[in-house]
């Protein structure tokens, strides 16, 4: 697995500079450009490894709404002893005027409300550990790296994020080598389309009863 | 909870308009309550001008922001309010060019930029909710919505005043009010049953019927961003957009008048920031924001009756 660091090193040198002792950027200019490409990348493509994300989270007793994890980007799926519908607060309202009164074992539906957090329908006499599958932020530590951060990526996309942290710390430079560099975010922009295509047809194949077949999915999954 | 800070985007803005900064560790401790002079001997450069504010310990519980202070003979320090370990991060965005008389750019401004393109990201895209409760006085219609809210979604009843609580109250327009009764003005009843956001300030809405006794209700709303930032304040919008809220401060670092004026980069940098609302709107497709649905589009049959009665 690629570094923070290894690719860094990479920008540098695409920047004439020497890795070993840079004078117009610094490491920490070109980490936060890498993590700048990494998490567009994220935004764009919402895949392949991060949406697998699973983690065992407690649903409190008595509460409608919940926060996502401090590393959650968006969440996708939530399942106690079965999967949990997602639905809109909206259609709960429609649905159940008192959806909120009731209580149950299990919850049957999930709503996201914003980014940051969810809610859950029926709320719990008690708490419940439930697995969330979300798009995870990259790199979900506090600035300033360190450089030894894993590139959390395919190895064949990782080119891109050199590309295109490039582009981005010309911006400084100000001059024709800004405007040239230019180029190389419409390459980024073609990879990242790739990845993003690559990225829908693995979450296609997610779904699948047999390696290579679609499953059907309902109108609310497609949601 | 937020990683990213105020301090970290400034930084990174600092950078691209080649300002320097300066972070550094501690190479020897800083005691509580006495004057210290930064520079090379405690391993980084030298205060940069009067009336700076600095970040000490940054990352750590003990992180505090200090103001540099100059003695009669032009000396910068600082005064800690707590003592500092070895090691401990110093780090400032002083943007130091043309201070004290000629600056490019000063740190207020930069944070005010900050705070303000944090809440044109949030009014763009209505990512970040909240919920708090509103007391309801009788024979008042009219109610302030929360300091921190862009727009309310979303009003439920609060036991114990309703003994079918928590239910939503429906979102109805006055026009479809005045379509339904003309004389809805003068309704009352004990809780209300609509409430309303139209003809009125944006920062208000109101209920129908009049309520007629004391109650509570609990306000479901998109929510903005503090008007003022400071240097250890979290973003309230979520750490993956971050990068482009330092875009949104630098096309207006670039658009002010003067010598740092670059309308080129300044339009490539808006349109960085606006690229960031675009995938904002693609992700909440994902996490699949009501409002952003099609059937949450109100058809204009006024209906101010609830679906279960």
């Amino acid at each position: 697995m690629a570094t923070l660091n290894d690719l860094a090193a990479e920008v540098l040198e695409r920047l004439e500079e020497d890795p070993g002792n840079p004078q117009f950027w610094s490491y920490e200019e070109v980490y936060d450009a890498l993590v700048e490409a990494a998490r567009e990348a994220t935004l764009i493509s919402g895949e392949p490894q991060f949406r697998q994300t699973l983690v065992s989270y407690q649903l409190q007793a008595n509460t409608v709404l919940h926060s996502v994890p401090p590393d959650c980007v968006a969440l996708l799926r939530i399942q106690a002893d079965r999967t949990l519908k997602k639905t809109a607060l909206w259609d709960l309202d429609q649905t159940n005027h008192y959806w909120q009164s009731v209580l149950a074992q299990t919850p049957e539906y999930w709503f996201p409300f914003g980014l940051t957090q969810f809610g859950i329908a029926p709320q719990l006499y008690a708490p419940v550990v439930v697995q969330l599958s979300y798009i995870a932020l990259p790199f979900p530590v506090h600035r300033p790296y360190t450089g030894s951060e894993i590139f959390d990526f395919q190895t064949e996309f990782l080119e891109l994020f050199v590309t295109m942290a490039v582009h981005l710390l010309t911006f400084k430079e100000a001059t024709q080598e800004f405007i040239a560099s230019s180029l190389q975010l419409n390459v980024s922009a073609a990879r990242l389309q790739e990845l993003a295509r690559f990225a829908t047809k693995k979450n296609d194949l997610r779904f699948a009863r047999s390696v290579g077949a679609r499953h059907p999915v309902t109108p609310v999954e497609k949601r | 909870m937020n990683l990213t800070t105020v301090l970290d985007v400034l930084e990174q803005v600092s950078d691209a308009l080649l300002e320097p900064r300066a972070a550094f560790r501690l190479t020897q401790p800083l005691p509580a309550n006495t004057a210290v002079y930064l520079g090379p001997s405690y391993g980084g450069p030298p205060l940069d001008y009067a009336g700076e504010q600095i970040v000490l310990d940054y990352g750590s519980g003990q992180a505090e922001v200090l103001t540099v202070q100059s003695d009669p003979s032009g000396g910068l320090y600082v005064i800690p309010s707590v003592s500092h370990g070895m090691s401990a991060w110093v780090r400032w965005v002083g943007f130091p060019t043309g201070q004290p008389s000629m600056p490019l750019w000063t740190q207020a401004e930069m944070l005010d930029y900050l705070a303000q393109v944090q809440n044109e990201f949030l009014l763009a895209t209505r990512c970040v909710y909240a919920t708090s409760d509103q007391s309801i006085t009788h024979m008042v219609r009219y109610y302030q919505q929360p300091a921190n809210a862009i727009r309310i979604e979303r009003v439920t009843t609060k036991s114990p005043y309703d003994p079918k609580a928590p239910r939503p109250l429906l979102e109805v327009s006055q026009t479809e009010l005045d379509l339904t009764d003309a004389r809805w003005e003068a309704a009352t009843g004990e809780i209300p049953s609509l409430f309303f956001q139209d003809q009125i300030d944006t920062a208000r809405f109101g209920f129908y019927p009049l309520p007629s006794v004391d109650s509570e209700v609990t306000l479901w709303y998109a929510a903005s961003a503090p008007a003022s930032v400071s240097w250890l304040d979290t973003l309230v919008v979520p750490d993956i957009f971050s990068a482009y809220l330092k875009w949104g401060v630098i096309h207006r670092a670039l658009s002010k008048d003067g010598e740092a004026r670059d309308p080129r980069r300044a339009q490539y940098a808006r349109q960085r920031f606006e690229y960031g609302i675009r995938l904002a709107y693609n992700l909440m497709d994902i996490a699949e924001l009501p409002e952003s649905r099609p059937t949450r589009r109100r058809s204009y049959t006024p209906l101010p009756v609830e679906a279960s009665q």
